[in-house]
């Protein structure tokens, strides 16, 4: 019974209504608060949370109010009362509406954004994602490979305990940050710790508006390997410090980085060209003429601004570049998003059904019309 | 069930389910060791490099770019930092270099730093030990100033005093801390 009457609450048009109003008000108040949070952070709080608190009390964010909007629009195709010929311009209009939710959840969860850096004459052959971190321990010891393992960032959880056989004893997560420093250590209850945290420890700082300057830390309590190894072992992205642990058998790097996809393909930066604009500083274009490896065979490619390279599900644009003393570098930024042509599907769809309610509905008005004015 | 048609319940499940997929794990690869081009090889840790003059070496930390040297620089590094890079240069100066409270002094007004008196600037370094014994090592930072900060090292010898500087953010110097004292620590004369 309570089933029957939810499932009739949120089929109810108001329930479309209301989430419609206060998508509006998201994006106004996620728009402008991009301004001082930044694209991500505001993208994050407003738009891709389930709930966004104001001082205490909890309101629906972006997530939730899409999924609600959802299910009422799924829920409004089972009224039997709309299926008939005269309605079928509106199924097909909220048919086109419910598939534009549907690539929006596919983009939320199954796309990737990724930058490739590639240096002048370097072969890359993975995507450093811009979001996601791991934590991976590096094999070095072998002649021809390096065996990596990773643990990806939803596993680093504050408290959670880590095993697996190519992990030395276990590890347990004591601190992880999206944004942190090294600072002197002043705290020394705790111990013994190993490496840099015998010097440093972790501070937590407020994220950058720009997410690569974030720079994730993580303290993990190494036990079980031996009185040398265990202890408290400080990581942070892009130190320049190597930790190392060493289980008797094997010695494996730990680090810290944005998470890795290694892809069946592999560039090489051939040249990187960069056009100014005459007579100034201002860039006109990049391009970077790369060799695509794929498996035996090798072609030239020129990727650049408004031409960027498709291939395996994914769009490698050109983003940036740096230039150092002897060399220049590349900064591609890749986009793996399956729900990319579903906001064209379903515009085009929404579209025939409003023309063809359009033609259904226009005639019977005229004719209404004619003779009221008879009348 | 409940006199309810299943498929007006599959929006519902349909919805739950498309937000509660996949689960993390760990997982194990193999990635074949790429031979390093040039760049990427000047990167890596590398043995103590003679200098070009000076007949002393040092050992570059991991991750440093050493770059040519040129006019009165023995070594140039450029290394990456959070928000850009950072520069370090090994200069050789005849006799003390000028005197350390001379040099610290100018090196704080390029900060936009007070200089120090004489009775300071004890409180102002601290006294490390590497090749060529004790030597001076100085953090410098005006809170006000992000876009640089100094580490210098002040190397005394026989034949004139070093100085290791490094110029990076302030939000950079710490972290690069401690492969500068590495390199600092490692400068020394071979042995014949």
């Amino acid at each position: 019974m309570m089933l029957r009457s939810l499932l009739r609450a949120l089929s109810h048009p108001r329930v479309f209504f209301f989430c419609c109003i206060w998508l509006i008000v998201l994006l106004t108040v996620g728009t402008i608060a991009q301004r001082d949070l930044g694209l991500y952070l505001a993208q994050e709080k407003y738009f891709s949370s389930w709930f966004l608190f104001v001082g205490f009390l909890p309101l629906p964010g972006g997530r939730l109010t899409m999924l609600l909007t959802f299910i009422n629009l799924a829920l409004f195709h089972t009224k039997k009362t709309l299926w008939r010929p005269k309605k079928i311009g509106v199924l097909i209009t909220h048919f086109g509406a419910l598939l534009l939710l549907v690539g929006g959840f596919l983009t939320a969860y199954f796309s990737s954004e990724g930058t490739m850096v590639i240096n002048e004459g370097e072969t890359v052959s993975f995507v450093s994602s811009d979001e996601v971190k791991e934590l991976v321990l590096a094999d070095q010891n072998h002649p021809d490979y390096d065996e990596i393992t990773a643990i990806p960032e939803a596993l680093l959880k504050v408290g959670s305990t880590l095993t697996h056989p190519n992990i030395p004893g276990s590890f347990e997560v004591l601190e992880y940050y999206r944004n942190c420093r090294p600072v002197p250590r002043k705290n020394q209850d705790s111990g013994p710790y190993r490496g840099l945290a015998e010097r440093f420890e972790l501070e937590r700082i407020p994220e950058a508006q720009e997410r690569q300057q974030n720079r994730a830390g993580i303290v993990l309590k190494v036990s079980g390997i031996d009185e040398q190894n265990d202890g408290i072992y400080a990581l942070y992205e892009r130190s320049p410090m190597l930790q190392t642990l060493s289980d008797g058998q094997r010695t494996v790097a730990l680090v810290l980085r944005r998470e890795r996809t290694y892809l069946p393909f592999s560039l090489e930066l051939l040249d990187f060209q960069q056009n100014l604009h005459p007579g100034t500083g201002m860039a006109k274009s990049y391009r970077s003429i790369v060799n695509l490896h794929q498996g035996e065979t090798s072609r030239r490619v020129v990727i650049q601004m408004n031409e960027p390279l498709r291939l395996a599900g994914r769009t490698f644009f050109q983003a940036s570049f740096f230039k150092g003393n002897n060399t220049e570098t590349t900064v591609l930024q890749v986009v793996k998003n399956y729900g990319r042509m579903f906001p064209y599907i379903s515009s085009i769809i929404m579209c025939i059904g409003l023309l063809i309610h359009l033609v259904i509905k226009v005639p019977g008005l005229i004719a209404k019309k004619k003779s009221e004015s008879n009348a | 069930m409940l006199g309810i048609p299943k498929f007006r319940l599959l929006p519902a499940i349909l919805g739950i389910g498309l937000v509660g997929c996949g689960n993390p794990e760990i997982t194990v690869y193999q990635v074949p060791k790429a031979p390093q081009p040039p760049a990427q090889a000047a990167a890596a840790p590398q043995p103590a490099q003679a200098a070009p003059s000076a007949g002393i070496l040092w050992k570059v930390p991991p991750g440093w770019i050493e770059k040519p040297a040129s006019g009165m620089r023995l070594a140039s590094f450029e290394m990456p930092t959070a928000d850009g890079k950072g520069d370090c240069s090994i200069i050789t100066l005849a006799g003390d270099g000028g005197g350390t409270l001379n040099n610290l002094n100018r090196w704080r007004s390029q900060l936009g730093l007070d200089p120090i008196p004489p009775s300071e600037l004890d409180s102002a370094m601290s006294t490390r030990t590497g090749g060529f014994g004790d030597y001076s090592f100085f953090r410098i930072v005006n809170p006000e100033v992000d876009e640089k900060a100094f580490l210098v090292s002040i190397i005394h010898t026989d034949r004139g005093a070093l100085f290791v500087k490094l110029t990076a953010s302030r939000r950079s110097i710490d972290s690069l801390t401690e492969p500068f004292q590495a390199l600092s620590d490692s400068i020394h004369i071979p042995d014949e």
